[in-house]
């Protein structure tokens, strides 16, 4: 059992439902973690279906993300570019 | 040996350290590195390669987050810059927390800002936009080398 910051103060994990979500995106790896109570009532839970692009379920608890960036930026020589380098 | 043509590597690398300064405007008396911070916005603002210093204009706000955002971690801010075949590159020493935050309003994009030097921009990274309550948004590096350093020179 874990403790998790919430909306209603540090609860214990076994009173909340957890879901994980990764999403590849060209800057990297996103996964969310988001907690809801173990009897919500938000109809993502329903559907199984995000109800906005930024969260699985509005009436959640807790949210944490983490992007993990696979690759940074580049900034090519323009004489390299000129050659075909 | 022939002469070859090319971008000194060992400049970019030296780029990266304000060894050289091309125009008139820069003076640089210190020889520690600077400091550097992450600043997050909404999905509605526009950074991108135009920008040119950190603004509170479409940054987020909420609990815990505290305008200008969070400082880099580490000593120094980055990885010593350095080079692998003809590519210069540097990384954040550390991951880039912003901890235990509410932030309702949805956001895309984070700017890492050079708060020695007049806030002036380095970079914008974009991705998803998301929402955090009562929880850590972390930015995890990529590994500092060549192919995947967050700053590359090639």
């Amino acid at each position: 059992m874990a403790e998790v910051n919430t909306t209603h103060g540090p609860m214990d994990d076994s009173q909340l439902q957890r879901r994980e979500d990764s999403f590849d995106e060209e800057v990297g790896t996103l996964t969310a973690v988001e907690y809801c109570l173990l009897d919500c009532p938000g109809e993502a839970h329903k559907t199984g279906q995000r109800d906005k692009p930024e969260h699985f379920c509005s009436l959640h608890v807790h949210r944490s993300v983490n992007l993990a960036v696979k690759e940074g930026l580049e900034i090519s020589g323009v004489l390299n570019a000129l050659l075909g380098a | 040996m022939a002469n070859t043509q090319a971008l000194c590597t060992s400049f970019k690398v030296e780029l990266l350290n304000a060894i050289h300064a091309l125009g008139t405007t820069v003076t640089r008396g210190a020889t520690t590195a600077d400091s550097f911070k992450a600043a997050l916005y909404v999905a509605t603002a526009t950074l991108g390669a135009g920008t040119t210093a950190y603004s509170s204009t479409n940054e987020v706000s909420g609990t815990n987050y505290t305008a200008g955002g969070v400082d880099l971690t580490g000593s120094p801010d980055w990885v010593a810059p350095n080079s692998s075949g003809t590519t210069a590159f540097s990384t954040p020493t550390n991951s880039i927390v912003f901890t235990n935050v509410t932030l309702t309003t949805a956001f895309d994009a984070v700017l890492i800002y050079n708060s020695t030097q007049s806030n002036k921009a380095v970079c914008v990274l974009t991705f998803g936009s998301q929402t955090i309550t009562a929880g850590n948004f972390t930015l995890t590096m990529p590994t500092n080398d060549s192919s995947t350093g967050l700053i590359r020179l090639a």
